[in-house]
């Protein structure tokens, strides 16, 4: 029996289904990613699991507790709302000790509490502060305390980072896995952005309109998507489309449709790809290697284009190829020195960085 | 740098006249309470306090028509006050079908004729025989003032994060709880606005009023009316700038305790 | 929709509506079905064939056309400066002009009796600087009323008109100076037609509020200059006459549904586009 057991997990707005027969199970500890675009449900679910929305169907178990018929404020569920919402007319003390009142706790005991967490989110000095007095990064440090503070069975967060610039959103990276590891408090996070759901998850559930995609561990949905639609959600840009030629020692020949042949290692191919089938090949632009003016020793996978766009992105340079297959190639180089616009140029694909998908 | 965003002068001298037209009048009222003779004269030759005096020793018992409209006003307002959240809640925490029609009947008092509906309520009571003519005027303004109060607070409430709420009962605390505690305190300032505006409705409505009054039962409007109607001296002026201070020392109050940009909400 | 949100709504919308539906509709069907039966449609043609009676409607349709307009005129720049000013007297402004709203229409025609009335004020001046030799007839005309009925309802044009333009974003205003207009050409194309919905909302009001005004007209115009809420009064306090007070009643109350009706039909188009007045999201 897992910690928290969400089984055929259905809402229905009117028509539309929002979420569809969704199986969730959780260890004790365990923090899991619900990673997907908005509208895919994924929020749905968790305020499902905090008891603001009434499931359509299917049962939500806490050690071993039915849920379903529960009110949120008997279910000791913490979560952390994207807009933080803090209650704007209380202190940051009085906002961390609120759930804390609600337990009718000793005051002494809540003081100490409190002056605990604020400790552990760094917040010393500030208990005296209203909410709008705080900066962005403060603000989420008081609600990530109130909800922790309650030591909530299962803590739930609500795009936890988006509303914080890139310098902090990694910051807070850290010290939300920390507080989650140290006070091994079950959690789920809802995100849309699969490199946080990747550097903070144990365990990530990849949706699309109230379905479950994937489910993996991070390693392997971050590099084995488990079809095209994934793969383009998780970086991999590149798609090229040909017909399997032959399968030999676990490799895949592919006859690209413009440009010929292609190695893939096929570490995620489907067990069922046979010869003659359909299939699309896909790399992340990362991962495509320009190759200087001098041809080397490797004989497969190499292919030359035109350069049509060089757009610098500060830490990286996206590169554009036209014409080394039928769609457009993206390239990314730390610092690109080759060819601009309109010069030729050969890029390696690597065939243990691509995946092969029947298209 | 030149501000672009400062009134210019056509919009300095309108608005200039504007604000002396809202104010002459009562400036004048305030003149002619201490006005020596019935008529007043400009400039005053001198000072006196003898309409003040006339308040109190008037046949026409300004002071209690003053406490009927006060507790007319009050009970009113304390009635629709609870009346008014509730409906509020019902109608900004929940998006339904039907939402847009609720809140418009909510506020359809507005809508109605004061006079149409004091005749009407006229005509009712007529046919009941035996209420009295508080509990009849009170009817009157509990219904009229009610939009007053749905207003203000919908107003506030639209922007109102009801996050807040949940997270409230994510928490432990109860709907209770979570009402009085956080709900309640940050929408108060539109309850307040709207229970000021609805109170001061009430206080100074005077049709239906004057058309369920009884016969010993008048409210200070009617009481100011009839009196304007027959005799023309200024123990009216003297009333009414009693009325004048104490309204501008509720705004005053107002002003300091919830802020004035509620009043350009709704 | 769950059990529980039903219960909810239902639970909270109950009291307000128990309240409107006894208090409010009830009554004002009942009346109307009751009187209708008893005397059927004779007072409403009387009222709809009689010239005398047609006068007073049309005499109240133009002086509630003529207050609205008026309203407008002065209360437009009012509201702009009230929501632009940085003026440290924005405050007091503001009080001025609420304040009006809270001293009562009877003590605010009082005040308009002192001045206009043929001992009053002006006159004492105009004859004190020999501009006139006899007393100018203005109480109980239609400029007392204008001035009265503008007097209390000004300030409803200003506060609906000044929530809009405060709420306008201000970057569409230099957006519209760096794409090359000037400070007039901005008001006239940009914050002007964004200023609309509060435009529309504070003429329908002050409308609505003047031809239903009793208190003003009465005060003021007197027996001289009879607007439909006296003549209602004057049917129910002087002659005796419920049932044609109930014809005009309800009469008057078809005028404003019908009125509101059409000023939202008409004015959807343009609520819908420019929003609460630009709110911001």
């Amino acid at each position: 029996m897992s910690y928290l057991e969400i089984d055929n997990l259905t809402k229905q707005f009117g028509a539309t289904t929002a979420v569809d027969h969704f199986n969730l199970h959780v260890e004790q500890g365990e923090m899991v990613a619900l990673l997907g675009g908005s509208g895919c449900g994924k929020t749905t679910i968790l305020r499902m699991i905090a008891g603001f929305l009434e499931p359509t169907e299917g049962s939500i178990r806490i050690n071993g507790r039915t849920m379903n018929e529960i009110p949120p404020y008997k279910r000791n569920v913490a979560i952390f709302f994207q807009n933080y919402a803090l209650f704007p007319h209380l202190t940051v003390y009085n906002n961390i000790a609120y759930g804390l009142k609600q337990k009718k706790m000793p005051k002494a005991e809540i003081q100490k509490k409190v002056a605990d967490f604020v400790h552990l989110v760094r917040l010393e000095g500030l208990e005296k502060r209203y909410p709008r007095e705080l900066s962005g990064g403060q603000q989420q440090r008081v609600a990530l305390a109130r909800a922790l503070v309650m030591e909530p069975s299962v803590l739930l967060l609500d795009e936890p980072l988006s509303n914080l610039d890139a310098k902090l959103r990694i910051e807070m990276q850290v010290e939300i896995r920390q507080l989650q590891k140290k006070l091994n408090v079950t959690t789920i996070i809802v995100t849309h952005d699969q490199e946080e759901a990747v550097s903070l998850a144990d365990k990530i559930l990849v949706m699309s309109e109230g379905h479950l995609l994937q489910e993996g561990d991070p390693r392997e949905v971050f590099n084995y998507p488990a079809s095209p639609f994934l793969a383009d959600f998780m970086g991999f840009t590149n798609f090229i489309y040909g017909t399997l030629q032959e399968v030999k020692d676990g490799k895949y020949y592919i006859s690209a449709r413009k440009t010929g042949e292609m190695l893939v290692a096929g570490g995620n191919a489907p067990a069922d790809l046979k010869t003659g089938d359909s299939v699309v090949a896909a790399i992340r632009p990362g991962n495509v290697a320009g190759v200087s003016g001098r041809q080397d020793d490797r004989k497969e996978n190499i292919y030359t284009g035109r350069v049509s766009a060089v757009t610098y992105k500060g830490n990286i340079s996206q590169v554009d190829i036209l014409e080394a297959f039928d769609t457009p190639l993206h390239m990314h180089c730390a610092d690109y020195t080759g060819p601009m616009d309109g010069g030729e140029v050969t890029v390696y694909l690597p065939p243990e960085k691509l995946l092969i998908y029947k298209a | 740098m030149r501000d672009l965003r400062k009134p210019g002068w056509v919009s300095i001298v309108l608005s200039a006249f504007t604000f002396l037209f809202l104010l002459f009048p009562l400036v004048i009222i305030i003149f002619a309470s201490f006005s020596p003779t019935q008529i007043l004269k400009f400039p005053p030759q001198s000072f006196s306090l003898q309409w003040y005096e006339n308040i109190f020793t008037s046949s026409s018992k300004f002071i209690q028509g003053l406490i009927y409209s006060l507790e007319i006003g009050a009970v009113a307002t304390v009635v629709d006050i609870a009346l008014g959240v509730m409906a509020c809640l019902a109608v900004s925490r929940y998006t339904f079908k039907g939402r847009q029609a609720l809140t418009v009947f909510f506020t359809s008092p507005m809508f109605v004729p004061s006079i149409t509906f004091g005749f009407v309520l006229l005509r009712i009571f007529t046919r009941m025989h035996g209420v009295s003519a508080f509990i009849q005027i009170l009817t009157g303004h509990v219904v009229i003032i009610l939009p007053y109060i749905i207003r203000n607070t919908l107003a506030i409430m639209s922007g109102f994060d009801w996050n807040l709420e949940d997270a409230s009962a994510s928490l432990g605390a109860d709907p209770v709880y979570t009402f009085f505690h956080v709900t309640l305190p940050l929408v108060s300032p539109g309850i307040t606005a709207g229970a000021l505006l609805a109170f001061l409705y009430s206080f100074d409505e005077a049709v239906v009023a004057r058309l369920l009054h009884g016969i010993n039962f008048n409210t200070l409007p009617v009481i100011i009316m009839n009196y304007m109607t027959f005799d023309f001296d200024p123990t009216v002026a003297a009333i009414s700038s009693i009325l004048i201070v104490a309204s501008l020392l509720l705004m005053i109050v107002v002003e300091r305790v919830i802020g004035l940009d509620v009043f350009l909400k709704s | 929709m769950s059990q529980r949100k039903k219960l909810s709504i239902l639970g909270l919308s109950m009291p307000a509506s128990f309240l409107l539906v006894i208090c409010f509709v009830f009554p004002l069907g009942y009346i109307l079905v009751t009187t209708l039966a008893e005397d059927g449609p004779e007072y409403y043609i009387k009222f709809l064939t009689d010239p005398f009676y047609l006068k007073v409607l049309w005499r109240t349709v133009w002086i509630s056309l003529v207050c609205t307009g008026v309203s407008l005129l002065f209360g437009y720049p009012t509201a702009y400066f009230l929501a632009r000013t940085r003026s440290r007297m924005k405050n007091m402004l503001l009080i001025v002009t609420i304040f009006p709203f809270l001293v009562s229409a009877v003590v605010r025609a009082y005040g308009w009796q002192v001045i206009l009335g043929k001992r009053g004020i002006v006159n004492q001046f105009l004859m004190a600087v020999g501009l006139v030799h006899k007393p100018l007839v203005i109480l109980n005309t239609w400029m007392a009323v204008v001035i009265g009925m503008v007097h209390l309802l000004i300030p409803y044009m200003i506060l609906s008109i000044a929530g809009v333009i405060q709420n306008i974003d201000p970057n569409v205003e230099y957006a519209s100076y760096s794409l090359g207009c000037n400070k007039r050409e901005t008001f006239w194309k940009v914050i002007f037609p964004l200023s609309a919905p509060g435009i529309i909302s504070g003429c329908i009001l002050v409308f609505t509020l003047s031809i239903t005004s009793f208190v003003t007209p009465q005060l003021l115009g007197g027996a001289k200059f009879v607007m439909m809420s006296q003549l209602v009064d004057s049917q129910i306090n002087t002659v005796f006459n419920l049932s044609f007070a109930a014809a005009i009643s309800y009469i008057l109350l078809f005028i404003i549904l019908l009125f509101q009706f059409l000023a939202n039909w008409s004015t959807k188009g343009i609520m819908n586009r420019v929003g609460g007045g630009g709110k911001r999201a």
